[in-house]
C-alpha cells in the first residue's frame, strides 16, 4: 500500500477502505465454507474412504468445478494476453487443454 | 449522466471497490434461498380455489392422498396377498400420514333384522383357491373397493395413504420414508407410488439439479461465446463480470424478500446469463471498434466517446427491458409477479453496472496489444453489407413474406393448448410419469375434486342435496368415482333392511313404523351409530351438540376422484360443476369446487388471462416508453411492430410443433419484448443518427449494420446461446421454454435487422426522416 498516494488520491483511499471491509467479509465467508467443507468432509470420510468421498463429492459438483477450472483458464490467457502479448483465444484453448500453469509454462511467458 | 460518467472516471477504483462490496454483502445472503414446489403456491392466497382448500384442509385434516400400488399377475393368490399385508401397517406408521386405506382394512355392510354388522371385507388372508375366489366375488360386490382399492382384473392393489394438513407434511422425508417401506417388499411385483406430494418432491430435486446445471454451464457456454465474439480477455472478463454480480444481487434481494425459488424463477441466474451481458457487449464492441478504427488512441477520450454515444440507446434497451420484464407484475400468478421484479432488478443492476464498473474497469485496464494496433473484421463487414443491401433492395418482398408469415402462424393459434398438470413436467417414460398413468389406469387417478355441502348432514333432505352432487359429477367422464357420507348411509339402510336392494337409498323424510311414525333424520342418526369415528372424520365434520349431547355433522365433503385428463378439461369440468352448484344451490348450502385438481385448472385459467394481460401491458408500455423517447407515436409503432409479429410467430410455432402454454411457456412473451426490444431501439437509434448525418436510406442501413448491427448480432447470438442452457433441465416446461426463447430471439433479430431496414427505407417515417430534412 502507498501511503503517499493514500494522503493525495481520495480514489485509492476510498478503494482501499472499501476494499478492506470487501475483503473482510469475503475472508469471513470464505473461512465459513472451508469449515463446512472440512465437516462434510470429515462426515463422508468417516462413513466410507477419503477417496471415495472426494470422487462423489466432485461428482456431485461437477458443474461447478468445471467452470472453477474455465475461469481459472480464463484468468490465466487474459495475463498471457495483456502482459506477454499473446493471442488470447490460443492461450485459452491451451489452458484449457493443457490447464493454466502448463499453458503458462509453454505460451504464456515467452516473449516473440 | 455526464455527471454520472465523470465521476465514474474521477474514482473509477472506488467505483470497482465498491460493486465488489455489494457483491459481497449480497452474496451472503444467497445461500439462504428456498425452494417451493408446491403448484398451490401458483394462485394467490385470495383465490377461491386456494380459500377452499385451506377451509378443506382445516375441516377434513388434508386434502392429498398419495396411492402405492402393488401389480402383479399373481397378487390376488395366497402368498400375493399374505406378502403385503404387513404393508398397510408399516405405511400408517409413516409420519405425516394419518390414516391408510385398502383391502386389508376395507368394511364390509352386513346386516339384517334389526341388526348391522360393520366387519373387515377381509379378516384373514385366504389359504385356499377357493377362498381367494370367494374373496374376488365379495370384492366385486363392494362399490367401495372394487375399481378402488383392488383393480378390474384383479392384477393390483392400491393403498391410499391419506395426509394431515399439507403444511404440516415434508414431501421429501415422506417419499423417502415411503420408499424404503417399498424396498423392503422389492420382488418380483411392480410397486407404483403416486400423488402431489410424491410429484413435489421430484420438483424440489429436479429445481435443485437444474440449478446446478444452468448456471455453471451457461457461464461457461458465456465464456466461450464472448471469447469468440471479442477474441479478448476484456471482452470476456468484463460482461461476464457484469452478469455474475447481477446475478447475485438479484439471488440477495430474493432471499432479503424471502421469495423462494419456484419452477419459474429458477430461470432468472439463465434470464441474466443471456440478457445482462448486453450493455456490456455493446459497450467494449464500441470501445473496440474505436480503437480499430483508430478513431482514438488514449484510453479517456475512447471510454468517453464510447459512453456518450451509448449511453442513450443503453438506458433506453435498459428502460424497456426492465419495463417488458415488469410487464410481468400484471400478471396474476404470484411466481410470474416475482420473476418480473427480480429479473427487472437483474437488468437494472446489469445495466447500472455496466455504465459504471465497466468504463471504470476499462479506465484501469492495459489496452489489448493487437486492438490498439487497430485492424477491421472486414469479412463481417462484407457480409453485413450484402445483407442490408439485399433487404433495401427486396424491401416488397421482406415485407410480404414477414406478413405472410404472421397470417399463417396467427392462424394456427386458437389451436394452442395450455396444460399446468405438475406430471407433465416430465418426460413421457419417466418414472414419475410411469407411475401416474398405470395408477390413474387401475384405480381412477390420484387427484381429486372436493366439494363441501353445509347444513344438518343427518337430515334427509341434506343428504339428497349430496346424492344429486355425486350423481352430476358421477355422469362427467373425467370423474372415476365419487365418495361420500351418502354412501355409507345408503349401504347401511339397504343392510339394516336385510340387504333389500330397494333400500340402497336415503331413508324417506317421515318413515312409518306400525302406528309410529320416525323422522328419516332419526333414522340416518341411528344407522350412522355404527359407524366408527375414523370411517367418517374425512367425511364430515362433526360438533358435539351441547344441548342435546348429540354429536351433529355440521359439514361434510363430496370427493371425486378424476382420471389423467388435461388441466384444460380440469377447468372446464371446474366450470361446469361450479355452474351447476351456483344454479342449483345457495353458497351457504354448497361450496364452489376445490381440491388439488381444482388447483391446476383454475392454474390453467390464470396463466392464459395472465399471459394476455401481461402481453398488453408491456406492450402498451414499450410503446409508450418509445414514443417518449422518439418523441414520436410513431415510433412507438415501428419499436412494436416486430415484437407484435414475434409474438405472433412465437405463439403459431409453439401450436404447430404441439408446445403447450403452461407456467413456465406463458414467461414467453413478456421476457420476449423485454429483450427484442432492445435490437429494434439500437437499430432505430443509430439508423436515425447516420440519417441525420445526411446519408440515405440505403447508406444509413448499411451503416448502422456494420456498427451498431454488429453489437445487436453478438448480443442476439449470446442470448441465444444463454439460453440453450434450459435445453438439458429435467423439466419439459423449461426445455420448451429454452427451445421457444431461441425460436423468439431469433425472429426479433430478423424482425430488426431485415424487416426494420426494409420498412423503414420503403415507408420513410417522420421521426426519422423529417427531422433530417427540417435540420438540411
Amino acid at each position: 500500500m502507498n501511503l503517499n498516494r493514500l494522503r493525495t488520491d481520495r480514489d485509492y483511499l476510498f478503494s482501499v477502505i472499501i476494499g478492506a471491509v470487501t475483503a473482510v467479509i469475503a475472508g469471513i465467508m470464505i473461512w465459513n465454507g472451508l469449515t463446512w467443507l472440512w465437516n462434510w468432509f470429515s462426515v463422508a470420510g468417516g462413513e466410507s474412504s477419503e477417496w471415495l468421498a472426494i470422487w462423489e463429492f466432485c461428482k456431485t459438483n461437477l458443474s461447478i468445478l468445471i467452470v472453477i477450472y474455465g475461469l481459472m483458464s480464463l484468468q490465466a490467457s487474459g495475463l498471457a494476453e495483456l502482459k506477454y502479448g499473446k493471442n488470447f483465444l490460443k492461450a485459452f484453448g491451451l489452458a484449457l487443454i493443457l490447464t493454466p500453469p502448463v499453458m503458462m509454462v509453454v505460451y504464456g511467458h515467452k516473449k516473440e | 449522466m455526464s455527471k454520472l460518467n465523470n465521476l465514474v472516471l474521477k474514482f473509477p477504483r472506488t467505483v470497482i471497490a465498491l460493486s465488489l462490496l455489494i457483491t459481497v454483502i449480497m452474496l451472503t445472503f444467497v445461500p439462504s434461498v428456498q425452494f417451493e414446489p408446491d403448484v398451490k403456491k401458483m394462485i394467490p392466497d385470495d383465490f377461491p380455489a386456494v380459500r377452499n382448500l385451506d377451509i378443506l384442509d382445516s375441516i377434513f385434516g388434508g386434502s392429498e392422498i398419495i396411492v402405492v400400488a402393488v401389480e402383479s399377475e399373481s397378487i390376488f393368490t395366497p402368498a400375493g396377498l399374505k406378502k403385503f399385508a404387513s404393508l398397510e401397517t408399516l405405511l400408517g406408521d409413516v409420519v405425516g400420514v394419518e390414516r391408510v386405506i385398502s383391502l386389508y382394512s376395507a368394511k364390509e355392510i352386513t346386516g339384517g333384522a334389526g341388526i348391522l354388522l360393520i366387519e373387515n371385507l377381509m379378516d384373514e388372508v385366504p389359504e385356499t383357491l377357493e377362498g381367494i375366489n370367494s374373496l374376488k366375488e365379495t370384492v366385486a360386490k363392494s362399490d367401495l373397493v372394487y375399481e378402488s382399492m383392488v383393480s378390474k382384473d384383479f392384477d393390483a392393489l392400491a393403498f391410499f395413504l391419506r395426509l394431515g394438513a399439507t403444511s404440516e407434511v415434508n414431501d421429501k422425508a415422506l417419499r423417502d420414508e415411503i420408499l424404503g417401506i417399498i424396498e423392503l417388499y422389492n420382488g418380483p411385483e411392480n410397486i407404483y407410488l403416486a400423488g402431489l406430494p410424491i410429484t413435489r418432491a421430484g420438483i424440489v430435486e429436479t429445481m435443485q439439479s437444474d440449478m446446478k446445471s444452468f448456471m455453471p454451464y451457461g457461464i461457461l457456454l458465456m465464456i466461450f461465446l464472448l471469447a469468440l465474439s471479442f477474441r479478448s480477455w476484456m471482452g470476456v472478463f468484463l460482461p461476464l463480470s457484469v452478469v455474475i454480480m447481477s446475478i447475485i444481487w438479484t439471488l440477495g434481494l430474493m432471499s432479503m424478500l424471502g421469495i423462494k425459488f419456484t419452477m419459474i424463477s429458477i430461470l432468472i441466474p439463465v434470464m441474466l446469463i443471456a440478457v445482462a451481458n448486453d450493455y456490456g457487449i455493446h459497450i467494449i464492441a464500441h470501445y473496440f471498434e474505436n480503437f480499430k478504427r483508430k478513431k482514438f488512441t488514449e484510453k479517456d477520450a475512447n471510454i468517453r466517446e464510447t459512453i456518450a454515444s451509448l449511453n442513450k440507446p443503453i438506458f433506453l434497451a435498459g428502460i424497456t427491458t426492465i419495463v417488458g420484464l415488469m410487464s410481468l407484475l400484471g400478471h396474476f400468478l404470484p411466481p410470474a409477479k416475482e420473476l418480473g421484479l427480480l429479473a427487472g432488478f437483474g437488468v437494472f443492476v446489469a445495466f447500472t453496472l455496466s455504465l459504471t464498473f465497466i468504463p471504470a474497469a476499462l479506465k484501469n485496464l492495459r489496452i489489448p496489444p493487437w486492438i490498439a494496433h487497430g485492424g477491421q473484421d472486414h469479412r463481417f463487414n462484407r457480409f453485413l453489407q450484402g445483407c442490408g443491401r439485399f433487404f433495401v433492395r427486396f424491401k416488397r418482398t421482406v415485407m410480404v413474406v414477414a406478413v405472410a408469415g404472421v397470417i399463417i402462424a396467427g392462424l394456427k393459434i386458437p389451436t394452442l393448448r395450455i396444460d399446468t398438470d405438475p406430471i407433465h413436467y416430465y418426460r413421457e417414460g419417466s418414472e414419475i410419469r410411469v407411475n401416474n398413468e398405470r395408477i390413474s389406469e387401475d384405480f381412477g387417478g390420484s387427484s381429486q375434486l372436493s366439494i363441501i355441502v353445509t347444513g344438518d348432514i343427518k337430515e334427509p333432505a341434506t343428504l339428497r342435496r349430496m346424492k344429486e352432487i355425486s350423481l352430476f359429477l358421477e355422469q362427467q367422464p373425467a370423474i372415476t368415482r365419487t365418495l361420500s357420507i351418502v354412501d355409507q348411509v345408503e349401504l347401511l339402510n339397504e343392510a339394516w333392511h336385510d340387504g333389500d336392494p330397494a333400500f340402497r337409498a336415503i331413508p324417506e323424510d317421515k318413515i312409518a313404523m306400525g302406528d309410529t311414525v320416525i323422522s328419516g333424520r332419526s333414522q340416518v342418526a341411528q344407522l350412522l351409530q355404527f359407524l366408527d369415528e375414523e370411517d367418517v372424520e374425512q367425511l364430515v365434520q362433526m360438533e358435539e351438540n351441547t344441548i342435546t349431547f348429540e354429536t351433529e355433522f355440521v359439514r361434510a365433503q363430496i370427493i371425486a376422484r378424476i382420471n389423467r385428463i388435461s388441466s384444460a378439461e380440469i377447468l372446464e369440468l371446474n366450470q361446469k360443476v361450479d355452474e351447476f352448484i351456483e344454479t342449483n344451490y345457495s353458497k351457504a348450502e354448497v361450496s364452489p369446487v376445490t381440491g388439488s385438481a381444482s388447483i391446476m385448472g383454475t392454474l390453467t385459467d390464470l396463466i392464459a388471462r395472465g399471459q394476455l394481460r401481461s402481453l398488453a401491458i408491456s406492450l402498451v408500455l414499450v410503446f409508450l416508453v418509445t414514443s417518449l423517447v422518439f418523441r414520436s407515436f410513431q415510433a412507438g409503432l415501428y419499436c412494436v411492430f416486430p415484437l407484435g409479429g414475434a409474438v405472433i410467430l412465437v405463439f403459431g410455432f409453439m401450436a404447430y410443433f404441439g408446445i403447450e402454454l403452461n407456467t413456465a411457456t406463458s414467461m414467453l412473451t413478456s421476457i420476449l419484448i423485454g429483450v427484442g426490444i432492445d435490437y429494434t431501439i439500437h437499430f432505430l437509434w443509430h439508423y436515425r443518427q447516420f440519417v441525420r448525418k445526411g446519408m440515405d436510406g440505403q447508406e444509413a442501413v448499411i451503416q448502422t449494420l456494420t456498427t451498431s448491427g454488429k453489437g445487436i448480432i453478438f448480443n442476439a447470438f449470446s442470448v441465444m446461446v444463454g439460453f440453450i442452457i434450459l435445453m438439458v433441465s429435467g423439466f419439459l416446461p423449461i426445455f420448451f421454454f429454452g427451445f421457444v426463447i431461441i425460436f423468439s430471439i431469433g425472429m426479433c433479430l430478423i424482425g430488426a435487422l431485415a424487416l426494420l431496414p426494409a420498412l423503414v427505407v420503403w415507408t420513410k417515417p417522420r421521426f426519422i426522416f423529417g427531422e433530417a430534412k427540417s435540420e438540411s
